[in-house]
């Protein structure tokens, strides 16, 4: 670490831990308690979605509709697809980008911490609010994550609270605390960098965090207005989207796009983010061209605010449009690349020290070559018309968000798990829970593909017989993939944060500032500020 | 907006098939939750009937939600939405029996949309109009039916549903809507 003048050996890293957890449960200011109540409460939800989407795939292992009655059915992959997206992947992102943004730029605390406080506090009411429209009388929301108008303003006649309602005001709290919270990162990351630290200087993992938070800012408020505006046509008598009263739903559609095409790339690049720390740690080599994966970042970012129609191809969308997201949404796929190209390029030829976090960096890595190639696929607009709505599209996501984000943030998880607890985790039990998650991943999310080229519908609960066998295959892997779960909790989340053996401060010989500190960093991060020499992988 | 009238059908033709007037109309009404189809003379049916390789127009309409028209075999799906006029021309090139089924999802029947497609030779077709126009005959209504029974499921809510059209048909109401704009 000879990089680094001014740090010292911290006199407290010979310590145990301070096992203090009430602080989880209190209103702090600290960015890394904050960082880790993110995490841990995402996670609960984690489980809550992953149980909804487990009786989804009960329902699917036979062509009839025989375990929930329909409206259940319809509420369980509404909330399922709810509470991954902006309870489980977007919180969690933002929960470990609290815990490291400011240790890996040499900082003692986020720019706004009360802000960061509050904007973490919104989070729990909401989740909890979305979940109890299960115990309304009427319904929970039942018109899927998209809840696109006029089918989402179908509610029970003379019942202003109904599921519906709840969906809107949980999504709207939700959504104002990511803007919150999007405000608090990037001017961290702007204007509390420690000396030296010069953009090209930053890790990759801040330029995806930056880059994702600055969509936030730019599109996250069109979806909270459309909410708003859906809530004004739901309870209020107004007609924004209602066709037959002139309003128009595809406005809906477009303004729910603009952010929630972004949103894939708001959830993906901490993802990428992280295979850009994982990686160069377990090859022991500096990342292979930092600088085009920083700038690819922000590329991405760029190029994804610009690709909302993809969605929309069959919403009687003029072919001039079509063209144009055609090619936007293709050229998504060159700064991809490059990452991939990098990652590549990182681990060739070199000794791999297969730890944990490096087989779930390399695993989610490798699936992303099949959710990003779907995704190619899916932008030509022929291709697009013949799948839209099918299984071909729930396969293609879920290699996304499950197979590569999920498998990310386990990486995240086993990788700053010594930094932030103090402690090593179990391997065994990692490797075990790696190698479940692998294959039953893939035994979930594969059959989706052929089953949705075969013409299969999404959001049936009832089929064609001739779709079976996939489909039991996609539910067995579902069942595995809970049982995987378990090795996560029981070996490594309990038994290694409170028995595990005391973890030194840089267990993976990784490069970053966060890992000249102590195990866990003390109240204000670093004895000294750290002054920066040297690019981020040397 | 979305529909400028020069927009073009989402079915791809070869580059040299010149536009050529199509030769049969068929106007399709979809709701919450069945199709129905409209022939010439007023033949109506609740199959698609389409003559092969002979231009078709199919002119949507939709009562209540967004629908998607959605044939896997003919490689095509196209969203219909209550309001503007939106059609689309096929030109069917094998004879065949294909499901029509709609797309996107609308709520708690959205599994049992569905209607035949019969690809046929012209005769064939010239024949089935005139043997439907003499005894029309409609399928009994499956959302309706599901509704009027308690679901046979292992788990029940009983939440909130919309009621399915009680007439065989939104017909009536749909050529309302459909004069109104061509006037």
């Amino acid at each position: 670490m000879d990089n680094i003048i001014g740090y010292r050996e911290s006199s407290t890293s010979q310590n145990e831990p301070e096992n203090n957890w009430r602080r989880y449960f209190s209103f702090s200011t600290d960015h890394k308690v904050i960082g880790v109540q993110y995490m841990v409460m995402s996670f609960i939800f984690f489980l809550v979605g992953g149980l909804l989407a487990m009786v989804i795939r009960a329902e699917l292992i036979t062509p009839q509709s025989n375990v929930v009655d329909l409206p259940l059915y319809n509420g369980l992959f509404t909330l399922d697809g709810t509470i991954m997206i902006v309870l489980w992947i977007i919180p969690f992102n933002a929960g470990i980008s609290n815990y490291l943004v400011p240790l890996m730029i040499g900082a003692r605390d986020i720019a706004f911490p009360l802000l960061n406080a509050i904007s973490f506090w919104m989070i729990p009411p909401g989740g909890i609010l979305l979940l109890s429209s299960f115990l309304l009388p009427n319904s929970t929301a039942q018109t899927n994550w998209w809840s696109y108008p006029p089918i989402s303003l179908q509610i029970p006649p003379g019942q202003p609270i109904n599921g519906e309602l709840i969906w809107i005001v949980s999504l709207v709290i939700i959504g104002i605390s990511s803007i919150m919270g999007a405000v608090n990162f990037v001017t961290t990351i702007f204007w509390m960098r420690a000396p030296g630290m010069t953009f090209f200087r930053m890790p990759v993992f801040i330029w995806s965090v930056l880059s994702a938070q600055l969509l936030q800012l730019v599109n996250l408020p069109s979806l909270t207005g459309a909410l708003i505006l859906l809530l004004f046509d739901l309870n209020f008598g107004m007609q924004f989207f209602k066709p037959l009263e002139n309003g128009d739903p595809i406005i809906y559609q477009h303004l729910f796009w603009f952010y929630s095409h972004p949103a894939v790339y708001i959830m993906t690049l901490p993802a990428f983010g992280i295979f850009a720390e994982v990686l160069p740690a377990f090859s022991r080599n500096p990342l292979f061209g930092d600088r085009s994966l920083a700038v690819a970042s922000l590329g991405i970012a760029v190029v994804s605010i610009f690709v909302w129609v993809d969605h929309m191809f069959t919403s009687a969308t003029p072919s001039w449009m079509r063209i144009l997201f055609i090619v936007t949404s293709m050229l998504v796929a060159v700064p991809t690349g490059v990452k991939a190209f990098g990652w590549t390029a990182t681990i060739w030829k070199s000794k791999l020290h297969l730890e944990t976090p490096m087989l779930f960096a390399m695993g989610g890595a490798a699936m992303f070559l099949l959710g990003g190639v779907t995704g190619v696929m899916l932008a030509a607009v022929l291709f697009d018309i013949y799948l839209q709505n099918t299984h071909f599209i729930v396969g293609h996501f879920h290699y996304i968000v499950f197979n590569t984000i999920t498998m990310a943030i386990f990486a995240a998880i086993y990788f700053w798990f010594p930094k932030i607890t103090g402690r090593m985790y179990a391997e065994g039990w990692g490797k075990l829970h790696f190698w479940l998650t692998f294959i039953s991943a893939n035994l979930t999310f594969f059959p989706m593909l052929p089953v949705g080229l075969q013409g299969m519908v999404r959001r049936i609960s009832s089929y064609d017989p001739r779709y079976q066998g996939w489909n039991v295959i996609a539910s067995l892997g579902g069942f595995l993939l809970g049982v995987s779960i378990l090795p996560f909790i029981g070996g490594n989340m309990v038994g290694s944060w409170l028995y595990g053996t005391r973890a030194v401060n840089n267990p993976w010989h990784a490069t970053g500032l966060e890992w000249t500190t102590t195990s866990p960093p003390p109240q204000d991060n670093f004895d000294e500020i750290p002054v920066v020499k040297r690019p981020p992988y040397d | 907006m979305h529909t400028p009238p020069k927009s073009e059908p989402a079915y791809a033709v070869a580059s040299d098939d010149k536009p050529k007037p199509a030769s049969e109309t068929i106007e399709v009404f979809v709701k919450q939750w069945d199709w129905s189809f409209r022939y010439p003379n007023n033949v109506t049916g609740d199959e698609l009937h389409l003559p092969v390789n002979l231009r078709t127009r199919l002119n949507m309409h939709a009562k209540d939600v967004l629908h998607s028209f959605y044939v896997p075999e003919f490689r095509l799906q196209q969203y219909i939405m209550p309001g503007p006029n939106i059609n689309l021309i096929v030109t069917p090139k094998h004879i065949g029996r294909h499901r029509l089924k709609d797309a996107l999802f609308k709520g708690t029947y959205f599994a049992l949309m569905g209607a035949n497609i019969q690809v046929e030779s012209l005769e064939e077709y010239n024949q089935w109009l005139t043997k439907t126009e003499k005894e029309p005959k409609m399928r009994k209504n499956q959302a309706l039916a599901e509704y009027s029974q308690s679901p046979k499921t292992w788990f029940k809510t009983g939440w909130y549903t919309v009621v399915p059209d009680q007439r065989a048909s939104g017909r009536s109401a749909l050529l309302t809507a459909v004069s109104k704009e061509n006037t």
